[in-house]
């Protein structure tokens, strides 16, 4: 039963290693969906939805992971949704994600300079025709180094789920941690992954905002 | 605050009854569904493991493939975290739990648990040479357990005043700080500890501060399915099948299972 | 049929509030070492020495390219393979400072870069001694000009002790997973720590304003 640390076992960290990126670009697809009309409802124009969207980042950004994570996952079984573990995980990052990326592209898109929207209200566009031909396709040029740079976080924060049992990078680590009992070099193998796809991604992103920022549209600070 | 609450609670109280009400039996659905999701934490040999070739084994998972053999379904193994094990129950992530369960009155209250699969015992597991041989000696000292297990509780309840216990959340983080010494030592499952024993020699049961007999946990309510696996569980004893997963797994047998 | 029970879990508040005072006072403990390590660690990477540069840098990548939970684990499990063994309160503080210590430096070092050499020129030919210079023309102008990141940052930190939990530290998190496994009433106990975490997270921000008017009162001299 005594096992060594071996291929084998690196073979199987790698295996949940794609559960991990899974999970992540479930999040960051859920959250950018979520994100997007909480970003909206936070620069509209009618008081309630803009009270609402506020008070939602606030309660997410004011609770630790960790707690959401084990609300969504028992909350949603309890109020009668029966779902897999993957699912339950990737909407409580789906709510986690919705608030940050709601915020950064909030920034975003105040970054654009007023003299824009006048420009377009000159010409006759409306709100959507403005927002759409105008705002957002230079939003996006600030907006996607930090969503990038955000993704880098959600990729590490899905360690979390580990916890309530699903079986990803970190809880693979522990399972083999425990099969061999050589905790450090199976921790560092594990960190070694999260690096490689983590600063990838960060350098991904340093280049995009290095590349966009010579476009003269200013970072919003987020 | 309160109000707000009660409000809450009552709206989900309607979801929640309309999302139930299509479960009507459980053994009739399973054998539907053509699957069982059972419970088990894998990172708890001897009960619960990942062997060589990463798949599911150990006791629990043997006696969880007897189950789903005899329901003629597939077996879906939901690695489940012993804290986690009663939420997932009652949540209705899994179907039963067979996962080093212990019975005590407190849970009975919150599921039901069938007859007993293995009789356990929680001991002291400690380093050979360790000097400490009672509970009394664990006064001022670090121990290790899993949180909200038997082991927890046992201890908990029975520990002298200045015990230091230190509460992790699964098996494998408590072990790991047994290795790591970061703890003097762990109360854990006999199971469990024998397991360690014969891998590091270095160990040692030095007491037992209780026994346990541990059976399988499903939802209350569920007569039907209960009795089902109450049949299966008194089937694979009599054929022996049960006894020669103990023996693989624990290396001692029971003389007998109790029963209620 | 599912409903709420919240006494079980609200008649242990008692519980709570020694786990929700435990909390604050490790986390003001991790903020404070992470602004040390990161101060330091700004400096070190905007000095002219470069192993200095290399170390600080290559800090900075690893702890922010993996996950906070990994690097808990291999200072609580993997550290006493080689001999270092820390107890659950340490590892935990050590493994908090440094990762807000990583993020911090990065800050840090943003304000840094707002000080225009010229300000310690003419601070250092008005003859201000090296230590009032550093004090008064670098790093208090520095902080101030990265204040609002710093304290967001400060409020991860915050929440982030939620994790340490998993090394056995009796903070909110862990004493609800308690509570749940006593009452089994695990979405309540989860439900009354958010929002406990979310009182603390309005009260830290309360406290960093206050900071900010007292400690960087320049700022709003003449407004």
């Amino acid at each position: 039963m005594f096992q060594t640390f071996s291929f084998n076992h690196v073979l199987f960290l790698a295996q949940a290693g794609l559960w991990t990126l899974l999970l992540s670009c479930m999040a960051l697809f859920g959250g950018a969906i979520f994100g997007a009309l909480i970003m909206l409802a936070r620069i509209s124009l009618y008081a309630p939805l803009r009270f609402i969207a506020k008070a939602y980042i606030y309660v997410i950004q004011g609770t630790p992971l960790l707690v959401l994570l084990f609300i969504a996952y028992f909350g949603l079984a309890f109020a009668g949704y029966d779902v897999p573990a993957l699912v339950a995980a990737g909407f409580a990052f789906t709510l986690y994600a919705a608030a940050f990326l709601g915020e950064i592209w909030r920034g975003s898109i105040e970054a654009i300079g007023k003299g824009q929207w006048e420009g377009a209200a000159a010409i006759g566009l409306n709100w959507p025709k403005t927002m759409r031909f105008v705002i957002v396709p230079q939003a996006v040029r600030v907006a996607i180094p930090p969503t990038v740079g955000f993704f880098v976080q959600l990729v590490k924060n899905t360690a979390l789920a580990s916890i309530i049992g699903f079986v990803e990078l970190t809880r693979a680590g522990q399972i083999v941690a425990n099969a061999t009992y050589q905790p450090l070099s199976v921790y560092m193998t594990v960190a070694a992954m999260y690096f490689v796809i983590c600063s990838c991604l960060s350098f991904v992103s340093r280049r995009l905002d290095e590349k966009f920022q010579n476009n003269g549209v200013h970072q919003p600070i987020t | 605050m309160l109000r707000v609450l009660k409000a809450a609670a009552v709206g989900l109280a309607l979801v929640a009854s309309a999302g139930v009400a299509s479960a009507q039996n459980l053994l009739d659905d399973i054998i539907k569904r053509g699957t069982i999701n059972v419970g088990i934490s894998l990172g708890t040999p001897p009960f619960g493991l990942t062997n060589d070739k990463m798949e599911p084994d150990g006791y629990d998972v043997g006696l969880a493939k007897l189950i789903a053999r005899d329901l003629g379904v597939k077996l879906n193994v939901v690695d489940t975290v012993a804290s986690n094990r009663i939420p997932n129950l009652t949540s209705g992530k899994i179907d039963i739990a067979i996962s080093s369960f212990s019975v005590t009155p407190e849970r009975a209250k919150a599921i039901a648990f069938t007859n007993t699969v293995y009789v356990d015992q929680q001991v002291f597991l400690t380093s050979k040479d360790s000097t400490l041989t009672s509970l009394a000696d664990l006064k001022g000292k670090k121990i290790g357990v899993t949180r909200s297990t038997t082991n927890d509780i046992a201890v908990t309840k029975r520990a002298v005043e200045g015990t230091l216990i230190q509460r992790y959340d699964d098996d494998a983080s408590t072990s790991q700080a047994l290795l790591a010494g970061q703890v003097e030592g762990i109360v854990t499952s006999g199971g469990l500890a024998a397991a360690f024993i014969q891998r590091n020699p270095n160990l040692a049961v030095k007491f037992v501060v209780a026994s346990a007999p541990m059976s399988i946990g499903l939802r209350r309510n569920e007569a039907d399915f209960m009795h089902w696996l109450n049949t299966a569980i008194f089937m694979a004893w009599t054929t022996g099948e049960i006894q020669e997963l103990q023996k693989k797994w624990m290396g001692t047998v029971n003389t007998s299972l109790p029963t209620f | 049929m599912f409903y709420f029970e919240f006494s079980g879990t609200l008649a242990r508040w008692p519980e709570f509030v020694h786990a929700g005072v435990f909390t604050v006072l490790l986390s003001a403990t991790a903020m404070l070492l992470g602004l040390i390590i990161g101060i330091a660690g700004a400096f070190a990477r905007l000095s002219s020495v470069r192993p200095a540069r290399v170390i600080a840098g290559s800090y900075v990548e690893i702890i922010r390219n993996t996950p906070f939970l990994v690097q808990i684990y291999i200072i609580y499990f993997g550290l006493p393979a080689i001999g270092v063994r820390l107890d659950a309160l340490t590892a935990g503080i050590l493994s908090l400072s440094l990762y807000a210590g990583a993020y911090i430096t990065e800050i840090a070092r943003a304000g840094i870069e707002t000080i225009d050499k010229g300000q310690v020129e003419a601070a250092r030919a008005l003859g201000l001694s090296p230590y009032l210079t550093f004090r008064h023309v670098i790093l208090k102008p520095a902080m101030a000009a990265v204040y609002p990141a710093l304290t967001s940052q400060f409020i991860l930190i915050m929440l982030a002790t939620s994790v340490v939990s998993v090394i056995s530290i009796p903070e909110l998190t862990g004493v609800a997973n308690d509570i749940q496994g006593l009452t089994f009433r695990s979405l309540e106990a989860f439900l009354v720590v958010a929002a406990i975490y979310l009182g603390l997270t309005a009260a830290f921000k309360g406290l960093f304003t206050v900071f900010d008017r007292t400690i960087f009162s320049f700022k709003y001299v003449g407004r």
